[in-house]
């Protein structure tokens, strides 16, 4: 929760007694991927195609479990900042085998 | 159980269709299901009837009897020149409306009303309660009150809070937390030494601020540990009028506890398993959820726009056919840039104040979909925010407590648990409907700060949710009364509507003369009229999928037909001869026709008994014209042939 009107003062003398929510986090811990593949992807963890599909995204994907609906979880580690990330993104995006591909992200109480 | 009384207000506007008397008559339904129930009408009847004897004005008691085809007895005067009427038993409030609407057409009235019953409402005992304005004070609050009158909470409804977990031994949980699911996967944030596991219990979320300055939590803002989960679920399911603590929204609905935040948050991947966990969909590696939910609360946020994964698994969720209620978050922005509060079929939440107003961390926008009190506070414990479950511990849990905190949290949990109370009378609404249910029932906001464009049609009002939400009895016409004549194929097509579906129908004869009945579980009764007179008076009963039942009756009138002759020709006889024949005559409405004969020639004669014309041995020539007749009591029909004598 955030307190605007109220200013820094009472933040840092109150924080985090009577504040429930917290301002977003910028980013997650650790950058990951959720992302849908077509059937054609028979084992998303396989390493042969980890290695490919880490390969043609320029960024170092490492399986980490599966999800609900389908889908599957992913720890890019090489990818630099926001920026790489979103390039990965985008290149996975346009992967005819992939259904849909978001970053993680950290979410809040409110 | 303390209670306060909140009298209803009397004045009632007839704002019913018009119906026929017979649709009055007949709708007169049970009492037993309906929460706005009297036996009274309120009559003024005009100047002339007020100044009345007693015996005039039971005259004119009599003369609303008849038209409404219902007893009515006069009871007693009352103030400003009213009189008090009695019906023949008690009716819900609709059919007493319908009632008083067919008696407003007489001439000798001025105007009726239903005589309501005013009862207090239902106010819990628990001692915080009157610190949780947000239910019940006019400006602020949400009606609750007056939901409670309806139901407190259904046992066979299941509430998700996926949130950061409970405190399940908090003295006012007691007995209302089912066991959940902990799907943080990361140890680090679960704080509870391992990834996902079958313990929802909330181990505490506390940063410090060494963890926020280095290391895996660097930057995620130090805090203690909030117990988030606790208070929101302590809103929507407190353990209530037990004399403990706070009250819930719902006291019965049990509280389903699904952990997917915890230090520093939680990720949107572990937050979806755990929402399509809640809703009994399956999710790898976690058990089948044995209690899914029927409503799930959200109440968290990222500042990003909906997601496809979430979104897809709202889709699939809400297609269960279950209710998705978020925050609209606290960023005093545009909730447009917020997940998952900006995703379709959701329903978005923002927080009011104290008096009304849109909180000042409230998000706003077009994806809000309805506002609820989140509360705004300018210190510590502020009791202008929302009371609820707290634990004192600043890590791990330690003792038992009660905190106001405020939020768009705090407001979802709200919205939340009148989800529950109109999911309670009504299991069968759809998540459209009941989104719909709540935006047509919001009051308006009382403060500018808030508008349609920034926090959804109102603030919910928990009593007309509910009571809007809850089943409606069906509206049921047997069609319209007929005349038929005897010994014709009869259909009455009967019509019904209600708010979910017709999932019975039964036709029964109540009076008039006997007739074999056929699709008489159909809506479209058909018989052959019987050869008889009178009035067939046939009753509709549909019940709708609530089990809510509705009666109306159709008259069929049997037309009285003349009677019929048999076949008489006209005669010629020789003189001298004997003349001798029998008139017959038939009816179709069962009756033994009574005969007659008119203009007989001298020394002839009719027995009307056995219809035996006898003119023996004639001694007249000529042409004699003879009319017969032919009764039922009510119609006569004549025949008339000539006798020629030769």
């Amino acid at each position: 929760m955030r307190y605007i009107s109220y200013g820094l003062l009472i933040m840092v003398i109150t924080l985090p007694v009577y504040s429930v929510g917290r301002a977003p986090a910028a980013e997650p811990p650790a950058a990951q991927l959720i992302v849908k593949f077509t059937t054609a992807v028979a084992d998303p963890a396989a390493a042969d195609f980890m290695r490919r599909l880490s390969r043609e995204s320029g960024a170092t994907l490492s399986y980490l479990r599966p999800m609900s609906g389908g889908a599957h979880v992913f720890a890019v580690t090489s990818a630099q900042g926001d920026i790489a990330l979103d390039e990965t993104v985008q290149r996975l995006a346009k992967r005819a085998d992939v259904v849909y591909v978001q970053k993680e992200q950290l979410a809040r109480h409110q | 159980m303390a209670a306060r009384l909140v009298w209803w207000q009397i004045i009632v506007v007839l704002t019913f269709p018009v119906v026929s008397h017979a649709a009055a008559i007949a709708n007169i339904t049970s009492a037993e299901q309906a929460t706005d129930v009297t036996d009274r009408l309120i009559v003024k009847f005009n100047p002339q009837a007020t100044a009345a004897t007693a015996s005039q004005l039971n005259d004119k008691i009599s003369k609303l009897s008849s038209r409404a085809g219902i007893v009515l007895s006069r009871l007693r005067g009352a103030s400003g020149d009213l009189q008090v009427v009695k019906l023949p038993r008690p009716v819900d409030g609709k059919t007493a409306k319908e009632i008083a609407k067919l008696l407003q057409a007489s001439p000798d009235v001025v105007f009726v009303q239903p005589d309501e019953f005013a009862r207090p409402a239902l106010v819990p005992n628990d001692p915080l309660y009157l610190q949780q304005w947000h239910y019940y004070e006019d400006s602020g609050g949400i009606r609750l009150p007056g939901a409670w009158d309806v139901t407190t909470g259904s046992a066979n409804v299941v509430v998700a809070v996926i949130d950061t977990g409970v405190l399940s031994n908090h003295a006012d949980f007691a007995g209302r937390i089912l066991p959940g699911y902990d799907f943080i996967n990361d140890a680090r944030i679960a704080n509870d030494g391992d990834g996902r596991d079958g313990n929802a219990n909330d181990p505490g979320d506390w940063v410090t601020p060494a963890e926020n300055s280095s290391g895996f939590f660097q930057g995620c803002g130090a805090s203690n540990s909030v117990w988030h989960g606790s208070h929101v679920a302590g809103t929507i399911g407190a353990a209530s009028n037990n004399g403990i603590g706070v009250t819930g929204v719902n006291w019965t609905s049990k509280i389903l506890p699904v952990r997917v935040l915890g230090k520093c948050g939680g990720y949107l991947s572990d937050i979806i398993d755990g929402m399509r966990w809640a809703a009994g969909l399956p999710v790898p590696g976690a058990p089948a959820n044995p209690n899914p939910a029927q409503v799930l609360n959200l109440s968290l946020g990222a500042s990003i726009a909906c997601g496809i994964a979430e979104q897809t698994a709202i889709n699939d969720i809400v297609a269960a056919g279950k209710v998705i209620v978020v925050a609209a978050g606290n960023g005093n922005t545009d909730a447009a840039n917020t997940s998952p509060a900006s995703c379709n079929n959701v329903i978005a939440v923002a927080a009011t104040t104290r008096s009304g107003g849109r909180a000042y961390y409230s998000n706003y926008g077009s994806v809000v979909d309805i506002s609820a009190p989140g509360g705004a506070q300018s210190f510590y414990n502020d009791p202008n925010g929302i009371d609820s479950i707290l634990n004192t511990g600043t890590t791990s849990p330690a003792a038992d407590s009660y905190r106001f905190y405020q939020g768009t949290s705090m407001a979802t949990a709200h919205i939340t648990g009148v989800v529950s109370l109109m999911l309670s009378v009504k299991p069968t609404l759809t998540p459209q409907q009941v989104l719909e249910k709540l935006q047509a029932t919001a009051r308006a906001f009382p403060d500018p700060s808030c508008n349609a464009q920034l926090c959804g049609p109102g603030i919910v009002n928990a009593s007309a949710a509910v009571r809007n939400g809850a089943n409606q009895r069906p509206i049921v016409s047997a069609g319209p009364s007929i005349r038929v004549n005897p010994a014709v194929v009869v259909r009455l097509n009967g019509t019904a509507t209600d708010d979910g579906a017709i999932v019975k129908y039964v036709w029964r004869q109540l009076s008039g003369p006997a007739a074999v009945l056929q699709g008489f579980n159909t809506p479209s009764l058909q018989f052959t009229a019987p050869r008889a007179l009178g009035n067939m008076v046939f009753q509709l009963t549909v019940t709708d999928d609530g089990g809510l039942t509705a009666s109306n009756a159709a008259t069929v009138t049997l037309n009285n037909v003349a009677p019929v002759f048999g076949p008489i020709a006209n005669k010629s006889v020789a003189y001298g001869s004997t003349l001798n024949f029998k008139v017959t005559a038939s009816d179709a409405n069962g009756t033994l026709p009574r005969l007659g004969a008119i203009g007989l020639p001298t020394g002839a004669s009719f027995n009307a008994a056995n219809g035996v014309f006898y003119w023996p041995k004639i001694r007249t020539r000529g042409s004699f014209t003879v009319t017969f007749t032919a009764t039922d009591g009510v119609s006569m029909r004549r025949r008339v042939i000539t006798i020629r004598v030769y």
